[in-house]
């Protein structure tokens, strides 16, 4: 058993946060921000096995005027791969 | 701790492992290249203005160095009571298949409270074919998960670039 990632970043990811590992944000202010690839202002990147769970607390946030060409806020998980062998 | 040489930074500070870095009531304008590049680091009271990264010269797509937090790149980090107003990265070409990542802030470990970010971006300028393949990956993700809002963006891409095309 190994773990690979769904999905890497995309070109211009995160004009505000990019993060892996433990995270947490609460009460502040987005505005404006603009990136050309997914999640205009926070990409949360989970790297998590059984043993190693990480935990992500957003609360209390304003987000304006954020453009990507997806969403304000991606969280990507890593995929567990089972393999026969 | 790896780090590129000391050139390749405009504002510099290193912090070994086992001590925490604190920077209060400072501000970081104009600089070129990431401003805070530390290891646990406690940031307050202190405003990150301007700081990009501009990289337009001709090369190679899809190879050289992933930009990322220009302001602060850090492995934990503790934020509060800081503005990043306008910090970012703009390069003509996708660095390594991505561009670079997290304009104002890359880190592993982070607590961000009481902050203000403005104006950040995170703009790879598209041209050409490399348009034409994030066309794709978008158009796949887009089916599984995402919103009809952010395919209406896309859409509209896909457009101008037809039209650039023409």
């Amino acid at each position: 058993m190994n773990y690979e990632s769904i999905e890497g970043s995309i070109s211009g990811t995160a004009a505000d946060i990019f993060s892996k590992g433990n995270i947490i944000i609460n009460n502040n202010t987005f505005t404006n921000s603009y990136a050309t690839g997914v999640a205009s202002s926070i990409y949360a990147y989970v790297y998590t096995t059984p043993s190693d769970l990480k935990n992500i607390t957003i609360t209390n946030n304003k987000f304006q005027s954020t453009k990507s060409v997806l969403d304000t806020i991606v969280i990507e998980k890593m995929k567990r791969i089972h393999q026969n062998q | 701790m790896q780090h590129c040489p000391l050139w390749w930074w405009s504002e510099y500070i290193l912090n070994p492992d086992g001590f925490t870095l604190i920077v209060k009531d400072s501000l970081f304008e104009n600089n070129t290249n990431i401003v805070l590049d530390a290891i646990n680091l406690n940031v307050k009271n202190s405003n990150f203005i301007n700081n990009r990264h501009v990289f337009l010269e001709s090369g190679t797509p899809g190879s050289g160095t992933d930009y990322a937090g220009i302001a602060i790149n850090a492995t934990n980090l503790n934020v509060d009571n800081c503005t990043f107003d306008g910090n970012g990265i703009i390069s003509k070409h996708e660095y390594a298949g991505h561009g670079g990542y997290g304009g104002a802030i890359n880190a592993v470990n982070l607590v961000v409270n009481n902050s203000k970010f403005i104006n950040n971006l995170q703009t790879p300028l598209l041209h050409g074919h490399i348009l034409v393949d994030l066309e794709e990956q978008y158009l796949s993700r887009v089916m599984v998960k995402y919103t009809t809002a952010s395919l209406r963006i896309i859409l509209l891409q896909i457009l101008q670039l037809q039209a650039f095309r023409q």
